[in-house]
């Protein structure tokens, strides 16, 4: 059985998968953990498709753009895991529809 | 190099403070002895200056370059004629002597460093307007000689009275050198110069008479406010709220005769206008009277001294606005001597007594306190201008400059009868008669170094009217001498000692009482309710309106509009980020969409 070669669509389409599960992850899940979590694989989904389309058409700025996502996404992380604890030491909770007080 | 020394002078005292107030502080006793030292190295430059200074010329010091900029030039020099010569040796002589008087005065206090420390600053800053050989430089002497006197009027810094009257002291000076500081500009804007030495060449060069007359009123604003002439005099008598020392160098020997040494240093410019001459002189004229009649109505030793020196300034700033300088800087070097004694012996006094200042609860110090009272009556005979006291022929030689001036005669000769009428008051009260109180039955003399600067400066004020001061300032006399004003002066003088005499031989309270004069003419108040209460109206009226429309309007209403407007924008809010979230992404899918479709 043959699936012929890996083509750039078939990475684009990888991509574009990790994306619509992080966008559900980020839409419906209550967990702010998980939310963050869905967060990098939003991250990660644009990184995967920057250095297929870096590979395939070699061009080396996608791929020098994508350790500065990683950058950016390392201190993402750090940020948002501080104010995650701090949350949690106030609210006791990590629920994200618990966290409304905008509202009036 | 050698050339440079006589800066010594001036940066002995200047290094003796700023070591004391950087590294001494802690150590009073050390503080003490490196700022009497630093003083006495001043004194002994100076004396060497004094005599062997005329050999090297007018010149003798090189002058260091300041300021130069546009055709405006000034060097930060130090000028060696023997008016700067002759004044520095006082100064420093005299500021060693109350150096001495206060390590005894102040022996017990605990910061006594930081009293030598200011007192170093002062004989810094006095010294510098001594040699100072530009108005320039010598303004900013005159600045820093008002800060010394400053902080040590306000030396008791836990006595509100103290820190009251140096910020009136402060303050009313700032309101003579305001004046000085437009006098000097215009002397530059008139002359083109500030050097003392160019001012006779060029003020002789043609100037409109009013702008001469202005620059010289404006520099003699600088004399009543340092010199506390009318109608700036009210600082001097409550600077008295300082330590007896400084009262005695500042307030009486040097400080204050600093306005009377400026106005014979620009005498060029004064004598250009003859309205300006006359003005100097009826102020100087009618400040003898005046203080002298206060001085008969108060009953702080120390305030009865303090008119008393407003009284004997205004006899010289009456001499150089007739023109002659030679008797006001006579006058100036005796004063500074039975001046300074006297009032080392009202210290004296004070301190015997454990603080107490009115004269009615004394009494019967004559007994206990001999030294003092013979040498307070020696200060009050030589005060008082009877022979062959210094005092005496420092006072003939301004009483004969008025020979042609009857009225200056009449009001400057009047002021002798209250002079003495008041001494002797002071005298028969606190020296005679039985003691008042404990303090008094107890009083004993101080340790050596109250007495011994006592008995120098006795001895000056006996022989301090053979000096030469006259000739040597090179001041010709500018007529004969008259000696009808010898006679009647000296008349007038003793004429004051016999109601004195008969009112408080055994006098325990005030025979006479006229409130007038024991509220100095309502000066004070009537400055109050003129300047000092409309201004602090108007500060409560700024108060008022940065509390309410500065912090309460536009500051809190700010702040109240945005919370406001934040409150409001919470209605149309969920508070679900997820939601948010949810909202965006289908914004993205729409915006795409219609992109795509834009194609």
């Amino acid at each position: 059985m043959n699936f012929g070669e890996v083509t750039l669509g078939h990475y684009l389409a990888l991509s574009l998968l990790l994306f619509l599960i992080g966008l559900a992850g980020v839409i419906l899940r209550r967990s702010l953990l998980v939310v963050m979590m869905s967060l990098e694989l939003l991250l990660n989904a644009a990184n995967l498709a920057l250095v297929a389309v870096g590979k395939f058409h070699g061009l080396p700025d996608p791929q020098v753009a994508v350790f500065f996502v990683i950058t950016v996404a390392a201190a993402e992380v750090a940020l948002g895991l501080a104010i995650l604890v701090a949350i949690f030491r106030i609210k006791r909770t990590t629920a994200v529809d618990q966290m409304a007080s905008l509202r009036f | 190099m050698i050339a440079y020394a006589p800066y010594l002078i001036l940066l002995l005292p200047l290094l003796a403070a700023v070591s004391i107030r950087l590294f001494l502080y802690p150590f009073p006793r050390i503080s003490v002895s490196v700022s009497t030292l630093a003083c006495l190295g001043s004194f002994m430059g100076s004396m060497a200056l004094l005599f062997w200074g005329s050999s090297l010329g007018q010149g003798i010091v090189p002058a260091l370059p300041w300021i130069e900029w546009g055709g405006f030039r000034a060097n930060f020099g130090i000028l060696g004629d023997p008016l700067a010569r002759g004044m520095a040796a006082l100064v420093s002589g005299v500021a060693f002597l109350v150096h001495l008087y206060s390590i005894g005065y102040l022996e017990k206090d605990p910061c006594r460093s930081r009293f030598f420390a200011e007192l170093s600053l002062f004989v810094f800053s006095m010294l510098g307007i001594v040699l100072a050989d530009n108005l320039i430089s010598m303004f900013i002497f005159w600045e820093l000689v008002g800060l010394s006197s400053y902080l040590l009027i306000g030396f008791w810094v836990e006595r509100p009275a103290a820190g009251a009257a140096a910020n009136k002291a402060f303050l009313v000076n700032r309101i003579g050198d305001f004046g000085f500081i437009l006098g000097i500009l215009g002397a530059w804007a008139l002359f083109g110069s500030v050097t003392f030495a160019d001012l006779p060449g060029r003020a002789a060069a043609s100037s409109p008479g009013w702008a001469v007359t202005a620059v010289g009123l404006g520099l003699f604003c600088g004399c009543l406010g340092k010199s506390a002439q009318f109608p700036l005099h009210v600082w001097l008598p409550d600077s008295m709220e300082g330590p007896t020392p400084v009262s005695s160098l500042l307030h009486a020997a040097t400080m204050v005769v600093a306005g009377v040494y400026m106005l014979v240093r620009v005498l060029p410019i004064l004598e250009m206008s003859q309205a300006t001459m006359m003005t100097i002189a009826w102020i100087g004229g009618w400040m003898t009277l005046l203080p002298a009649l206060l001085a008969c109505q108060q009953n702080d030793i120390k305030r009865i001294l303090a008119y008393s020196t407003l009284s004997e300034i205004a006899y010289m700033v009456m001499a150089v606005g007739l023109g002659v300088a030679g008797p006001a800087m006579y006058h100036l070097t005796t004063h500074a001597f039975f001046k300074c004694l006297l009032f080392l012996a009202a210290g004296s006094v004070i301190h015997g007594c454990h603080d107490e200042q009115d004269i009615w609860k004394m009494g019967g110090l004559g007994k206990r306190m001999p030294f003092t009272a013979f040498v307070t009556i020696l200060g009050t005979l030589a005060l008082c201008g009877i022979p062959p006291l210094s005092g005496f022929w420092s006072k003939d030689a301004i009483f004969a400059a008025t020979a042609h001036h009857p009225g200056l005669a009449a009001v400057s000769m009047g002021a002798g009868f209250f002079t003495s009428f008041f001494m002797l008051r002071m005298i028969l009260v606190a020296f005679g008669g039985e003691p008042k109180n404990d303090a008094a039955r107890h009083a004993h003399e101080g340790s050596i170094f109250l007495t011994a600067p006592m008995a120098l400066l006795a001895v000056l004020t006996l022989v301090g009217g053979l000096l030469p001061v006259e000739s040597y300032l090179h001041f010709q006399h500018p007529e004969a001498h008259e000696t009808w004003t010898l006679w009647i002066s000296l008349l007038v003088a003793l004429a004051g000692f016999v109601p004195a005499y008969f009112l408080y031989r055994q006098a325990t309270k005030d025979p006479i009482s006229i409130p007038v004069l024991r509220e100095k003419f309502y000066v004070d108040e009537i400055y109050q309710r003129v300047f000092v209460s409309p201004q602090d109206a108007f500060a409560r009226l700024t108060d008022a309106f940065e509390g309410w429309v500065v912090r309460g309007f536009l500051v809190r209403g700010s702040g109240v509009v945005a919370r406001a407007s934040g409150q409001g924008l919470r209605l149309v809010q969920c508070g679900q980020v997820q939601i948010y979230a949810a909202v965006f992404i289908l914004g993205v899918f729409l915006l795409l969409g219609w992109l795509w479709r834009q194609g």
